[in-house]
């Protein structure tokens, strides 16, 4: 199956993991789908993307190297230019408290990595981007 | 001196103070004996306490010889020489006790040099002089000094409990000694008591053994074992001197010497019984760390577990969305089989760490008012596609106009409802699998699942809700984590409801819970559904 084109308005995703398996599998579904897909590591890249670059929408890792994804998010919550952000946490780690901590930081959705496809992650992505 | 005179001396003794001396003695020494004892490691302040402890009883002691060689003046004021000479000492041990027990030393290390050679001073200079009336002024003034330094470093920090209690045993020292040494002699005229304030000093050392002890975190009971057995050993022992024929001091001293042998006796098991509570301790302690170094393991366990899984499963999707291409029909077959096995590992590890987190008491529960045939229609629809592949009936059927507010936590109810219907449609090969919601009466919404499967063996019947049951055992067909079901009660139980199954083999089952609906109220909490 051939990648739908990317224009210069495609929707801009970032993607911040830290596994790489995980990285290439969710590109390119995202790429296959039309979306501008750029990543990061962790939680320190995500931060520096998505304050330097146009970002449309974050999908956030927990768990990650340097500075973990809810680190990342308080930080971006206190920057004008990008608190409004929207963002889901696909991660694997069941925390209740963490999700709850999340939701406070405008996180859309707290999702469980292993119980979703690819395909399923991305039409919650674009159904949060179609109906914000 | 005929010391021959000395039983006609003791005579003119008031009877008090020849009673309490010796107690007195016995008290201080199982207070230093408790104190030593139950030192845990090496720190200064049982050697301070015992140091005050001896300074004092050399106080109370020559006090009270030099009253008993009243009638030999020579002797009585070596006496009291010593007694002047100790006076300030004590004080300064007091304080030095309160400056250790607040843990202070460094803070007050000068400050106690200064004093300490002030003390020194203070007692030889009255040790030499023998103060007498207008002479104690400065005598007394710097042994002011010494108190109110001692209540300067107690009350600087925050006063906890034990240091409170020490404190009450200091004020009750020093209020003691001005009363009975100094305004009852002084401006009253009486001087009969003045021994009281000698004596007071037994609440002094009482309540800075207890205060050591509590800070030190020591057992009380064996301290308070080992004190009473000495006290009443010790009256025990004082009376030996007070009996009127030999006869009586020989049934007194059985009595004593069998009280010595249940005393020991006494403190020993008492003493082995905190051994064992600290044991206990000790073992609860190291059960709590396992715990927590397993749920540990657990979720980082399930967080590794799952990664790989999430990379299989994504792959696996996409090579059924066709995103590497066109593939042959074999090959979507077995892809498939590949899915719903990673799906079965998947829902293994989840149903692994909900069992976990309910069985721990960490499940956080969402609660809220939930729309009961919402979820039923919700979750209903998800497994249409299932009872389509199995060619069966498939139905809901919902009461009209249901009251189905229910109070539970929304996913989890999800969860509870579709293990239900998963577990219908997998054990109905043919035939039909109804969904059913209605009330039995005004309180009660009522949720049931019934199939035209096998059905369930009255042997298995009583296990059903077991963990780790399955019935597959028997059909060696099926696939499941045996944990559904359990989870599901759990549940149910949590959220006041009662779940249960009529079932007959061969003709199928049914499967149900009831929850009780949601009373009306005002400020109800928001509507999750």
């Amino acid at each position: 199956m051939d990648n739908k084109p990317q224009s210069p308005q495609s929707p801009v995703i970032l993607l911040v993991e830290d596994d790489p398996l995980l990285i290439k599998m969710y590109s390119t579904k995202f790429l296959r789908e039309g979306f501008i897909v750029k990543n990061a590591g962790d939680g320190e890249e995500g931060l520096r993307v998505a304050t330097e670059e146009k970002v449309d929408f974050m999908i956030v890792d927990v768990m990650m190297p340097k500075m973990s994804g809810s680190d990342m998010l308080v930080k971006l919550r206190q920057n004008p230019k990008t608190a409004g952000i929207p963002a889901i946490v696909l991660t694997n780690l069941t925390q209740q408290d963490e999700a709850a901590k999340l939701k406070t930081l405008g996180v859309k959705e707290y999702l469980i990595k292993a119980d979703l496809t690819p395909s399923e992650v991305v039409n919650k992505v674009k159904a949060y981007l179609q109906a914000p | 001196m005929d010391l021959l005179h000395l039983p006609f001396i003791l005579k003119d003794t008031p009877l008090f103070n020849k009673a309490v001396i010796i107690p007195i003695n016995f008290v201080a020494l199982a207070l230093v004996i408790s104190v030593v004892n139950h030192r845990k490691e090496s720190n200064s302040k049982p050697k301070i306490f015992i140091l005050m402890t001896f300074i004092m009883l050399l106080w109370v002691d020559f006090a009270y010889l030099a009253r008993v060689f009243g009638l030999y003046p020579d002797i009585a004021e070596i006496f009291l020489r010593i007694v002047w000479f100790v006076i300030p000492l004590s004080f300064y041990l007091i304080y030095l006790v309160s400056v250790h027990l607040t843990e202070q030393e460094r803070k007050f290390k000068s400050l106690s040099y200064v004093l300490f050679v002030l003390s020194v001073a203070l007692g030889l200079i009255a040790g030499i002089v023998n103060p007498q009336g207008e002479q104690l002024i400065p005598f007394l003034v710097g042994v002011l000094v010494l108190v109110a330094f001692t209540f300067y470093c107690v009350l600087k920090p925050k006063v906890s409990q034990p240091i409170a209690v020490f404190l009450f045993g200091v004020v009750t020292f020093f209020t003691a000694n001005i009363i009975f040494n100094f305004i009852f002699p002084i401006f009253l005229q009486f001087s009969e008591g003045y021994y009281l304030g000698d004596y007071s000093t037994i609440f002094l050392l009482g309540f800075t053994a207890y205060a050591m002890l509590k800070l030190e975190a020591f057992d009380f009971r064996t301290f308070t074992a080992e004190i009473f057995t000495i006290i009443i050993l010790s009256i025990q022992f004082t009376k030996l001197f007070f009996n009127n024929s030999p006869a009586e001091t020989a049934i007194d001293l059985g009595v004593f010497i069998s009280m010595v042998v249940f005393g020991v006796l006494l403190i020993r098991s008492v003493n082995k019984e905190v051994q064992e509570r600290l044991k206990t301790q000790f073992l609860a302690g190291q059960l709590r760390e396992l715990d927590a170094r397993k749920d540990e393991f657990l979720s980082i366990a399930t967080h590794e577990l799952r990664a790989p899984m999430t990379a299989i499963k994504g792959y696996l999707s996409m090579l059924l969305d066709g995103d590497a291409g066109q593939l042959s029909p074999d090959a979507i077959t077995f892809i498939k089989v590949m899915e719903s096995s990673t799906d079965r590992l998947i829902r293994l590890v989840n149903n692994m760490l909900n069992i976990a987190r309910i069985e721990q008491g960490r499940q956080v529960y969402q609660m809220g008012l939930v729309n009961l045939a919402a979820v039923v229609k919700s979750a209903f629809e998800e497994f249409q596609l299932d009872a389509k592949k199995k060619n069966l009936s498939y139905t809901l059927e919902l009461q009209p106009d249901l009251d189905d507010r229910i109070y539970a936590d929304l996913d989890r109810i999800h969860e509870v409802v579709g293990n239900l219907m998963s577990n219908g449609l997998k054990y109905t090969d043919q035939g039909s699998v109804a969904v059913r919601l209605f009330q039995p009466n005004k309180g009660i919404v009522r949720f049931e699942v019934t199939d035209s499967g096998m059905g369930i063996a009255p042997i298995d019947q009583t296990k059903i809700f077991q963990k780790y049951f399955r019935v597959e055992e028997r059909m060696e067909r099926k696939t499941g984590t045996g944990l559904g079901l359990y989870i599901s009660k759990v549940l149910i139980e949590k959220f006041s409801g009662k779940i249960g199954f009529n079932s007959q083999i061969g003709k199928g089952s049914t499967f149900w819970f009831e929850l009780p609906v949601a009373e009306k109220i005002e400020n109800k909490p928001k509507v999750l559904v």
